[in-house]
């Protein structure tokens, strides 16, 4: 985290990429940054976040690629890091990257972000992938539903990358103020949130957001919980933690309420703005799955695929091997 | 509160589908949750793998494999 506040000292602006495992987000990252930052098809490659920099109508940026995770309540370490980083890190700008292939699941961390801050800029990627599978997302609807900009991309082939840049700036300038659409709870759940607020507001400075934070504590997030007592404890406000210890007792476990509230908002969003049509490209994934995952065909065709290359390195390549040696010799004579 | 009978996950055949009721108290309950896994959601059995584990569900426009032992914990009416 350290490192993080320096560079906010040399004036560079941090701006954060989020997204669920497996959404292209390293590809986006090297797009933005020119860094060529290995990027691989398995979940949970980027453990830790790197950082990378990048120059836009003349202003400095530090992008920060996060752990890949499909929330930020914490069930994991890179779960941690990037709420960690959301939270402590004061990022200027949030970019969250959906894939488009599966909407649904990705709003949940999406709406999660929208209620840890206000600058959010989600990214649909995989568009190109979306429309194979048949599934086309009406954009213009998502957007007013969440009431955050949102630009399809193909980050692989850097489609939507400038109209990204043209957002970004228009946020750090000003000229775009945004407000996303929070999640509103059931009543029980937002006199909880509200009471908690109204302790947190007059203890924190300004760079927390309560409301957020109160989620987490209502939440049952430990860390979090340590992290608000030593803040309230370095000021010499024992006597606030322990009104929000008491709240916290009144109101037992709405961890659960909480995730169900997400998922519910994301289904119905989903339903709204993602219209699938008949295609055929998801049949022949299938059907390949239906060989290679099959009791009696699995085991043939993964010793099929071992044979083969077993042949390769045993006897297929002695004939480029050979082919080599003759090319030496020729040019020794 | 149901009459219909919950069965665990791990009963329902494949290509059919349940709704989510209840998933047992473990450390898998919440990532489960995060996962989308929230009650009434509609799960389809996919595949099963060659030895019949990990399996294979549908839900939420994705397909996730979850083992057979964590599959047990989550009860669905069909």
């Amino acid at each position: 985290m350290e490192d993080i506040k320096l560079d906010n000292l040399e004036n560079k602006i941090t701006i954060g990429l989020a997204g669920n495992p497996n959404t292209g987000k390293s590809t986006l990252f090297n797009r933005l940054t020119g860094l060529k930052q290995h990027t691989g098809n398995w979940p949970g490659k980027t453990v830790s976040s790197t950082k990378g920099y990048f120059a836009y109508k003349g202003r400095k940026y530090t992008l920060v690629d996060l752990p890949g995770t499909y929330s930020l309540f914490i069930n994991s370490q890179e779960e941690e890091i990037a709420r960690d980083f959301i939270c402590f890190g004061n990022p200027e700008i949030v970019i969250v990257l959906v894939d488009a292939t599966s909407l649904e699941r990705n709003l949940n961390l999406a709406l999660q972000i929208m209620e840890a801050t206000d600058n959010v800029i989600m990214c649909v990627n995989l568009m190109d992938e979306a429309e194979k599978k048949g599934i086309s997302i009406d954009i213009k609807k998502l957007e007013e539903k969440l009431n955050i900009p949102i630009i399809p991309t193909v980050a692989r082939i850097g489609e939507g990358i400038e109209s990204l840049l043209k957002t970004i700036d228009s946020i750090v300038s000003g000229e775009l103020k945004i407000k996303p659409n929070k999640t509103i709870y059931d009543e029980f759940t937002e006199r909880a949130i509200g009471e908690i607020e109204n302790v947190l507001k007059t203890e924190l400075n300004s760079a927390f957001n309560p409301r957020w934070i109160g989620l987490r504590l209502l939440d049952g997030d430990l860390n979090m919980k340590k992290e608000i007592k030593n803040i309230l404890l370095k000021s010499n406000s024992g006597y606030s933690f322990n009104q929000i210890e008491n709240i916290l007792n009144t109101y037992d476990d709405l961890g659960e309420k909480i995730v169900i509230r997400l998922y519910d908002r994301a289904e119905a969003i989903a339903k709204d703005v993602v219209i699938h049509k008949a295609s055929n490209k998801e049949r022949l994934d299938k059907k390949l799955d239906d060989i290679l995952t099959n009791k009696f065909t699995g085991y043939p065709a993964m010793l099929l695929l071992l044979g083969i290359i077993f042949w390769i390195t045993i006897v297929g390549a002695n004939y480029p091997s050979d082919l080599l040696s003759e090319l030496f010799f020729r040019l020794m004579k | 509160m149901n009459t219909k009978r919950l069965i665990p996950l791990t009963h329902l055949p494949i290509g059919e589908t349940g709704r989510v009721k209840y998933i047992e108290d473990s450390h898998m309950k919440r990532r489960f949750l995060d996962l989308g896994l929230t009650p009434n959601t509609i799960v389809k059995t996919e595949r099963y793998s060659p030895s019949g584990n990990p399996i294979a569900y549908r839900f939420r426009a994705t397909i996730i494999a979850i083992r057979r032992e964590e599959a047990e914990n989550i009860f669905v009416s069909r």
